[in-house]
């Protein structure tokens, strides 16, 4: 019975693609493309600059952390007095994880990474959104 | 010759070229769906551009174990039914219920075969494409993929978004209207010469 079909369908008229129809679609991606490139590099550019931003305020936090802590006292006294330190090592070590400024240096490195990932994407877009790709003459 | 699937692959690892290629192979039996799908009076050239623009901006998504291909399609034909439905929207189906199911398609049996004296009309082609045209949308989606690009009824269900005996229902129901189109204007259509 299908090959009755299938030999009817052999018949039907084969609608004819519209001349310059491949170079249209390819020009609208082309468009579409740099559009979300622009779009995409003003995000992470801005994203970028905050996380460059954040990284003063972040920063201080980290050396003010540090110096209220005592670490840095911790951590010269293993320089200073390297016997005592060979003796009590576990307890100096557990001073030293207790005095770590955890936030601040969370923060630094919060910031260093959404700067540096932001960047790396901004990169990625900024040349396709400044350049139109050239899917018509790939 | 690359697949389809590795084109993709390659476009997504910067290939430009890949893209392209994707589009100029697909391109032509995209159009002849679209085209057939929204009717002679539909704008098949502008449904077809949305088609590639829309495929391209989900590529990322598009998942490298299922068939670029059915992929593809599935995307024209929704482009085609947004288009349909701005154009017209009232039901395709008088037989269509609210939940999408119909009950006329899901019931079909196999259609009765082709009268041979169908075969020896001068003008069948032009026949055959005028009584496509009066078929619902989706029967003539479904004709379009089996009989012109030889999809299997799973890849068409798949094409539709409904179930795979809905589909075998709305093949069996297309070609019954299709027959019953043919068949009717069998008294009045002009016979080549000698095969009478």
């Amino acid at each position: 019975m299908n090959d009755k079909y299938q030999k009817l369908f052999s018949y039907i008229d084969r609608p004819v693609v519209p001349v310059g129809l491949l170079d249209k679609i390819l020009v609208k991606i082309e468009v579409a493309e740099q559009r979300r490139a622009r779009f995409r590099a003003v995000i992470y550019g801005i994203l970028a600059m905050v996380g460059l931003a954040a990284l003063i305020p972040a920063g201080w936090e980290f050396f003010a952390e540090l110096n209220a802590s005592g670490f840095t006292q911790f951590a010269s006294l293993a320089f200073s007095d390297a016997g005592t330190l060979l003796v009590a090592w576990q307890d100096f070590l557990l001073s030293l994880v207790e005095s770590f400024p955890i936030i601040g240096t969370a923060a630094v490195l919060g910031s260093v990474f959404v700067f540096l990932s932001s960047l790396r994407a901004f990169l990625r877009d900024v040349g396709p959104a400044l350049h139109r790709s050239h899917l018509v003459h790939a | 010759m690359m697949t389809d699937e590795e084109l993709v692959q390659a476009y997504r690892a910067g290939d430009e070229a890949a893209l392209r290629t994707l589009i100029e192979r697909h391109l032509g039996p995209v159009y002849a769906f679209v085209h057939r799908y929204v009717g002679p009076t539909g704008d098949a050239e502008d449904i077809a551009q949305e088609t590639f623009v829309s495929a391209w901006r989900n590529i990322d998504k598009f998942d490298p174990g299922r068939k670029f291909r059915t992929w593809l399609y599935a995307i024209a034909k929704n482009a085609s039914l947004n288009w349909l439905k701005k154009k017209r929207p009232a039901a395709f189906s008088e037989f269509d219920l609210p939940t999408g199911e119909n009950p006329v398609v899901d019931t079909a049996e196999d259609p009765a075969p082709l009268p041979d004296e169908l075969f020896s009309r001068t003008e069948l082609a032009a026949e055959l494409t005028a009584a496509m045209t009066i078929l619902p949308p989706n029967a003539r989606a479904v004709l379009s993929l089996y009989y012109n690009d030889h999809m299997t009824l799973q890849e068409i269900s798949e094409v539709l978004g409904e179930p795979l005996n809905t589909t075998k229902s709305r093949h069996r129901r297309a070609l019954q209207m299709l027959r019953r189109k043919m068949v009717e204007k069998g008294d009045n259509a002009p016979k080549k010469p000698g095969k009478l």
